[in-house]
Order: C-alpha cells, then sequence, then structure tokens
C-alpha cells in the first residue's frame, strides 16, 4: 500500500466544502489500508499581493521524505497546494484562484486595473500552468472546473465528482406545518444569501428561512442583518451557525426545499445532499457546476438570479406540494443511479492513484496528461 | 476623416506588412443570434469581412464562443496572445453598455485604438475599475519617475465622461462630430485641471501643427447605401418607425402624443391612417411601452415586438434594417447627452426615408435638407405631429435621393473600412511608441509587486524568509527577492 499526501489549503476559522472533500478523501484512501497523512499551510486571500508567497511557500516544501521514508504520491486539491514539488503529483482541483480567472471583472474579485495588478494575474496564471502541467494525473471536482483549467490554461482533466460525504445517512421526512426554506455553505457574497433572503417578503409569510454555515467574508453578517431590519424578517430568518453532522441531516430532512444558487459554482455539495433527502433544489441560471445535475422542473427549479424570480419559484413549491414532492424524489432517483453515494469513492480513488500504476512517472504520463495540451486555448 | 500624412503625402506606416489587429468587440456569433442593439457589434458584422484579408485578425470578447472565419478567443487570454506573437493594434469598442465593459477594462491593460460608440457613459463600470486609480497610472506613464498610487487611493469620476477611458486607452475613434467635439473640450479640461497631456502623438507626420489632441472620425457603415427609390409599393397604413426603449431620450412620450393627435384629428378618405412599427429588444421592454401605448390611448395603432402580430423582439441595426422596407418615415429623436440614434440612423438615410431627428447633439452636423429636425421642449408634439401629417398627406416631401447620397458619401461601408485601416497605419508609430513605453511599464509595476510582497529584509526572520522564496521566485521568473 502506498504512503500518500493529501494536501490541504485551510482558512482558518472556517469549514466549507473542501475541508470536507479533503477529510472524506483521507478517510477513503485509509479504508483501502494506504497510508494517509494531511499538509495544510494556512491561506488567505488578501492583501492580494501575498498570494504570490503562499504560492512560493507551497513550492518550497520538499514533499518527497521524511523521516527517510519516501512519500509515494500526493494529492493536490486548491490554490496554491498544487504548487507543491513532488514527482508524483495527482490534482483533484477543487478550484484555482478564481478573482484571477471567470471572476475577474466582477464583483467578487478584487484585481484591479493597475498594472502591478496585472502582473500579479500573469505570474499565478503562468505559474499555475506550469505546476498543474506537472502534474502526472489531473482531475477536478466537476465539469465547471476542468472546462475552466481548459479555457484558461490549455490543459485538460477528467471531471471526478467527489461523492457525498454522509453517503447512506440522508433520509426525507414530510414537511411540517412549519415549513422552511434551507441554505446551506459558508456564507459569503458569492454564494449569494442575500438573494434569498431579500426574495422573503414575496413568499409566504409562513414559510421561514434557516441558514446553516459560518460567515467568512468580513462585512456580511451586517449587510444581512440590515436586510432583515429593513424587510422586518427578524421572526422569518435563522442564522443556525456551524451544525452537526447529525442535524445537518435533520434539517435536510424537514425542509420544503434547498437553496443554492451561488454564483458558477465549482461543484456544490448541497445540491447532491439535498437530492439524496429528496428534496428539490432551488438554483438560478448562472450557478454554475449546480446545473450539472439539477434539471428544471425535473428535479428543481433553475431561475433567474433575482430575489424576485426566486421568491415566485419558492411559492410555487409553497402552493403545489405535490410538485415539491415530485421533484424531491426525482432528486433521490438521480443519487441513486448515478453513483455518488458511497460507491462513487472507487472510481475516484483509483484514478486519483493512476499515477503509482507507473513505475516510472516521470518519463510516462497517465492516460489524464497525455491527453493535456499544453499553452493556451487557441481557435483553429 | 481627419486624417495626417507625412511630407509626402502618404500615411506613415503603410508599408506592405499586414496589421496584426487584436479586435476587442462584442461580436454577434451568427446570422440566428440574438441581435443586440450594439453598435460595436453591428460595425464589427459589417466591416471585418472587409477587412480580413488586409490585416492578421484576432478577436476577443468575454465568451470562449467562436465567430466562424475568424480566430476568436477570451479576451483575458489576450496578453499572453501578445506575449507568444505580438499584435500591432489593440483595437476596442466601447459603448455606454457594460456589454463593452471587459473592453473598458481591458484598454488599460494594453492601450491601443479605441472605437467610442458613447464618450459620456452613465455608470463607473465594472468593478476592476472602480476607484481606479487611472490619473497616477496615467501620470507615471507620462513621467517616469513618479510614485505609483497608494494601495486603497480613491479616484471618483469627475464627471460622465470617460475620462479614464480618454486618459488611458491611447488614440480614440468617434462616429460622431459631436463626440469628436466634446473630446477636444476635455482633453483641454484635463490638461488643464489635471496636469494630463494628450499631446499630439503624430507630430512627425502631420504638416502643419494642431493644438487639438488627435481623434478619428469614423461614421457608421452601411453595406451598399443603394440609390433607389425607397417608396413603398403597397399597404394602406402610414407607418412611422421606430427602435429605441421606451424611456424619454428616444422622446417616446412625444411621439406617442402626436401620433394620438394625428390619429383623432380629421382625415380624408385617401389619407392613410398611421401606424406606429415599435422594435424593442425584450419581454421587459414590451410590458414598458404597451403601458405607455395605454396611456396615451395609441394601443390600437401600434405594432411591437413580441406582440401578436408575430414580429420578434430586436431593436438591433439588422433588425431595423430588415423592417423599413415597411415604414414609411423613420424617428430618430434622441435628446440626452447620453446615447446617440447610433447606426439606424444610417441605415435610414441609405434607405432613403424622410427621417425625423431631434435639433439636438449629433444632428447639428446634419444637413437641413437631409432629415427633419424638431426642437425638443414646447412645442415639440405640435412640430412632430405636424410633420407626420405633412408627410402623410404629401403636403411636405422630402428628397429621397438627398438623403441617400449623403448616406453613399457618408456611410459607405468599403469606405469607412479604408478609413480604418489608414487610421490604424497612421497610428501605427505613436502606438508602437505607446506600447514600448507601456511595456517598461509593465516591468516597472511586476518590480513594485515584488517589492510589496517582499519589502527589503528588516531582521534574521525576514532574511529567513527570503531565502526560503527566493528560489521559488526565481524558478517561476517572478523576480529578486
Amino acid at each position: 500500500m502506498a504512503s500518500i499526501l493529501v494536501l490541504g489549503v485551510k482558512v482558518p476559522f472556517t469549514t466549507g466544502g473542501q475541508e470536507v472533500l479533503v477529510q472524506s478523501l483521507m478517510k477513503e484512501l485509509r479504508a483501502r489500508d494506504h497510508e494517509v497523512d494531511l499538509v495544510e499551510l494556512p491561506f488567505t486571500p488578501s492583501p492580494k499581493e501575498k498570494l504570490l508567497t503562499q504560492a512560493a511557500m507551497w513550492r518550497a516544501q520538499d514533499l518527497s521524505s521524511f523521516s527517510g521514508k519516501p512519500v509515494d504520491l500526493v494529492i493536490a486539491t486548491k490554490f496554491p497546494s498544487y504548487y507543491a514539488r513532488h514527482p508524483r503529483k495527482s490534482l483533484w482541483l477543487v478550484h484555482q484562484q478564481r478573482p484571477l480567472y471567470d471572476l475577474y471583472g466582477t464583483r467578487y474579485s478584487d484585481i484591479s486595473d493597475d498594472p502591478r495588478d496585472e502582473a500579479l494575474r500573469r505570474m499565478l496564471i503562468d505559474g499555475d500552468t506550469r505546476v498543474i502541467g506537472e502534474c502526472a494525473f489531473r482531475s477536478g471536482i466537476s465539469k465547471n472546473v476542468v472546462t475552466r483549467l481548459q479555457n484558461y490554461n490549455g490543459l485538460s482533466a477528467e471531471a471526478l465528482y467527489p461523492p457525498l460525504p454522509l453517503a447512506g445517512k440522508y433520509r426525507s421526512e414530510p414537511v411540517g406545518n412549519a415549513p422552511y426554506i434551507l441554505s446551506v455553505g459558508r456564507i459569503c457574497s458569492i454564494k449569494r444569501v442575500d438573494m434569498m433572503l431579500k426574495a422573503l417578503p414575496i413568499i409566504h409569510p409562513f414559510v421561514k428561512l434557516k441558514v446553516a454555515g459560518t460567515a467568512d467574508e468580513p462585512g456580511i453578517m451586517d449587510y444581512l442583518n440590515n436586510e432583515i431590519d429593513k424587510h422586518h424578517l427578524w421572526e422569518r430568518v435563522q442564522f443556525l451557525g456551524r451544525v452537526s453532522d447529525e442535524e445537518l441531516l435533520s434539517l435536510y430532512a424537514q425542509s420544503l426545499a434547498v437553496y443554492y444558487a451561488p454564483h458558477n459554482e465549482d461543484y456544490g455539495y448541497v445540491t447532491l445532499e439535498a437530492m439524496a433527502s429528496a428534496k428539490p433544489v432551488i438554483t438560478a441560471h448562472d450557478s454554475g457546476g449546480v446545473l450539472e445535475f439539477v434539471k428544471d422542473g425535473e428535479n428543481g427549479l433553475i431561475l433567474d438570479p433575482t430575489s424576485d424570480a426566486i421568491g415566485h419559484g419558492i411559492n410555487r413549491l409553497v402552493e403545489d406540494r405535490a410538485l415539491a414532492e415530485r421533484l424531491g424524489k426525482a432528486g433521490l432517483r438521480f443519487i441513486e443511479e448515478s453513483g455518488l453515494n458511497h460507491t462513487g469513492w472507487d472510481h475516484v480513488i483509483d484514478r486519483l492513484l493512476s499515477p503509482l500504476a507507473f513505475e516510472n512517472s516521470s518519463e510516462t504520463e497517465t492516460p489524464s496528461a497525455q491527453q493535456g495540451v499544453e499553452g493556451r486555448p487557441s481557435h483553429p | 476623416m481627419e486624417h495626417s500624412q507625412n511630407r509626402k503625402g502618404e500615411p506613415k506606416g503603410s508599408d506592405k506588412k499586414p496589421l496584426r489587429v487584436a479586435w476587442f468587440s462584442p461580436l454577434r456569433l451568427s446570422q440566428d443570434a440574438f441581435e443586440s442593439p450594439s453598435p460595436s457589434a453591428y460595425v464589427s458584422s459589417v466591416l471585418l469581412p472587409l477587412i480580413k484579408e488586409r490585416c492578421e485578425l484576432e478577436l476577443f470578447h468575454d465568451s470562449f464562443d467562436s465567430l466562424e472565419g475568424y480566430p476568436t478567443f477570451h479576451y483575458l487570454t489576450a496578453w499572453d496572445r501578445h506575449r507568444n506573437n505580438p499584435f500591432d493594434i489593440f483595437f476596442y469598442h466601447l459603448e455606454d453598455h457594460r456589454r463593452t465593459a471587459f473592453a473598458r477594462m481591458h484598454l488599460a491593460l494594453k492601450p491601443g485604438l479605441v472605437w467610442f460608440h458613447d464618450l459620456l457613459l452613465t455608470d463607473d463600470g465594472p468593478e476592476p475599475i472602480l476607484n481606479s486609480a487611472w490619473e497616477r497610472v496615467v501620470q507615471k506613464f507620462q513621467k517616469a519617475g513618479t510614485p505609483w498610487p497608494e494601495r486603497g487611493e480613491e479616484f471618483k469620476r469627475p464627471r460622465p465622461h470617460a475620462v479614464r477611458e480618454v486618459g488611458i486607452g491611447g488614440i480614440p475613434i468617434f462616429s460622431s462630430e459631436k463626440d469628436l467635439k466634446e473630446y477636444h473640450l476635455l482633453a483641454a479640461r484635463m490638461g488643464k485641471e489635471k496636469g494630463l497631456a494628450f499631446e499630439h502623438p503624430y507630430s512627425e507626420v502631420i504638416s502643419t501643427p494642431s493644438h487639438d489632441p488627435l481623434g478619428f472620425l469614423l461614421p457608421y457603415p452601411v453595406l451598399g447605401p443603394k440609390l433607389e427609390s425607397s417608396k413603398r409599393a403597397t399597404g394602406n397604413e402610414f407607418v412611422l418607425g421606430l427602435c429605441v426603449p421606451p424611456g424619454i431620450e428616444g422622446r417616446v412620450p412625444a411621439i406617442l402624443e402626436a401620433l394620438r393627435r394625428v390619429s383623432s384629428g380629421p382625415r380624408l378618405a385617401s389619407t392613410n391612417k398611421c401606424r406606429l412599427l415599435w422594435l424593442l429588444d425584450n419581454a421587459k421592454e414590451r410590458e414598458i411601452a404597451e403601458s405607455m401605448l395605454k396611456d396615451f390611448g395609441v394601443q390600437d395603432l401600434c405594432t411591437t415586438s413580441g406582440g401578436p402580430d408575430g414580429l420578434p423582439f430586436g431593436r438591433g441595426p439588422y433588425a431595423w434594417e430588415n423592417a423599413l422596407d415597411g415604414i414609411d418615415v423613420a424617428l430618430h429623436l434622441h435628446f440626452s447627452v447620453y446615447g446617440q440614434p447610433g447606426p439606424a440612423l444610417a441605415l435610414s438615410l441609405a434607405k432613403g426615408l424622410p427621417t425625423l431627428v431631434s435639433d439636438f447633439g449629433g444632428s447639428d452636423f446634419l444637413p437641413d435638407d437631409v432629415v427633419l429636425k424638431i426642437r425638443p421642449g414646447a412645442g415639440e408634439v405640435q412640430e412632430i405631429a405636424a410633420v407626420i401629417d405633412g408627410l402623410r398627406t404629401g403636403r411636405l416631401v422630402v428628397d429621397a435621393r438627398r438623403a441617400q447620397s449623403v448616406a453613399t458619401e457618408r456611410h459607405d461601408a468599403r469606405q469607412i473600412a479604408d478609413q480604418l485601416l489608414c487610421a490604424m497605419r497612421l497610428s501605427g508609430p505613436a502606438l508602437e511608441r505607446i506600447q514600448t513605453r507601456w511595456n517598461a511599464l509593465e516591468g516597472e509595476a511586476a518590480q513594485a509587486l515584488i517589492r510589496e510582497v517582499a519589502p527589503p529584509a528588516q531582521s534574521w526572520f525576514d532574511n529567513e524568509r527570503d531565502l526560503v522564496l527566493r528560489a521559488p521566485f526565481k524558478e517561476f521568473g517572478w523576480g529578486r527577492l
């Protein structure tokens, strides 16, 4: 069995899908008798100039052996962990530093038109292309992520969907007399919890909103609380903070629907957890990876990214419970047929460990790396 | 077009090597694609086929989709394509609309030639340029040794003009004499207020000195204006054509009131009833338009896009051109410092239609015998009604051939394409100078960034940090710690 290091990136005091993915991966690797440990460096996205330093810190790490014992494989996940140096590096890309890429030009990016910011962007894009190109195996957690990698860095990769973290434990229960919409995830602007909150005034007043997750953006809670005050929503919104797995399973099980409409999401565990709980997903046309699973009118609602549209969409489910139930059941069927429950890990692990199947990985590329197109994408 | 020549009378830079041009514009990706009312997309669709054989074009827009027949890329990849095979010209289209936000951002990353379809902008722009420290960057660009702006230093847009884009973009092109004139005034004001110099970049090619910074004027192109009669063969209604959003800038309330008056007044049996054909972009515009029609009581006199008559949504130039055969009078009234009638006006003139414009702004420069000018304000409704009635009854006659000859002289697409290439060649030496200096500025920016990342070591800890990071920084070519 192999000794493997999983390379994680930790923003202190926050928890999100990345942590869940890393812990699940380690658990599954150990269950298959591999020796596994986690290497994490703290990360902060600001000030943006320090992104170079943080990438360089990873690059400066020698992960090839510890105490004379070789490390057979490293699995990188997120920027800047893939800057680490190792002769056998697999990539399961959660996302790159998106403000430099697809979020550039939007309110979710702090990169300005200052030439120094442009220099930063180019340095890191070049660096990303180079170090990701070193990987013996490249994959991403969704088609959205691998498409970005191809479009911006000219590198091909496979989509390997992360199976559900609590597979086998999700359940569905009847919606009670106090129906609520559930929102799960980090509270930050790109997750657009505010859009759901601002939809509440046009939703039937007996419907509440429960938000599970912690804030990881300065000022976001002040902003949301201001909106609650403005619209007199004190009795209708509940911020639950971080919840235990059991509490989360109950929240999903008893909800009327799950709201998950981030801007161009990478993947979205929440989508699949909602489906596994037989609950319809409320999402938006521009929610990215979520749309790889949600089909409008089949297992959820795909709406315009406005509070108005979200509110009217939710009212449809409130007024037509049979519709909500039908959409939820279709989502559950999708999960059961998709391999995204527990059995999905066999394929994921098999692919991530594929570099180990080649004796001289420095000379022989795995199929994924062979398909890679180096250099920038071009139009014929 | 104002243009410059060398002392031999030839445009400088007119050698035989094709120019390599990075063309930034919204694009209409296929004939079937929905046509937005974007003047940039229209101009690109008309001019690109006329110049593609004469220069080496690469198109850049805010998407990974491609325009058939052209190498098309996402605008964020332009810097890398330039690095591998440098462009001679970065050419941008800029509108007062977020569809050109990407061009608005990128022109400050690589200055070039900028076609200002609008010089006044209603918003501060996309995130990267909010509070942009462009003034400091331009000052640094013009005078070496000027310090970089402090991080967090805020700059507010001082006026609605595209001051940042004019100051940093490079060399401008305008479609209207009004905007060109406004640019000269703006440049003079900015020079005085901000100490920014808009020097004439081609002093070596201009035979007489000019105090005005150079700007080019290129009217909107029209393919093949034909000198033929525009008289409609059939129809028992007198159709007024309109392709503006429902708002006061397009004088819609005045038009609707005039329509109501004309239609409610006495009419000879031989005189046709009036109908308004109103092209709209989408359902939201239609909802507002329908509400306005009801307010003025003219809903039965109007055909709108998206309505039961089957007129599809779309008020872009091609949609307008398709509608012209069924129109008797074109309405291009516009009373606002923002925006202009755009390519649709040129198309109406090329068709030889009687055309109403507001006696304001860009229309000042149109000859009085080519268009019918309506003064905005008191009396506007009566004027519009009187003109419509006069045209309808034949008391007012407009010489279609005069409008068409102006269109041919001014808007012929092949001439505009030639002039655009000429502008590119004439700009060549100046843009080369700008690019050289800009490349140096980019190098200075990279060094400044590294100094921000790792200021000079103050302590043993800093020394240790530098030792650890030095190798990766060197490996990636990021600079020397």
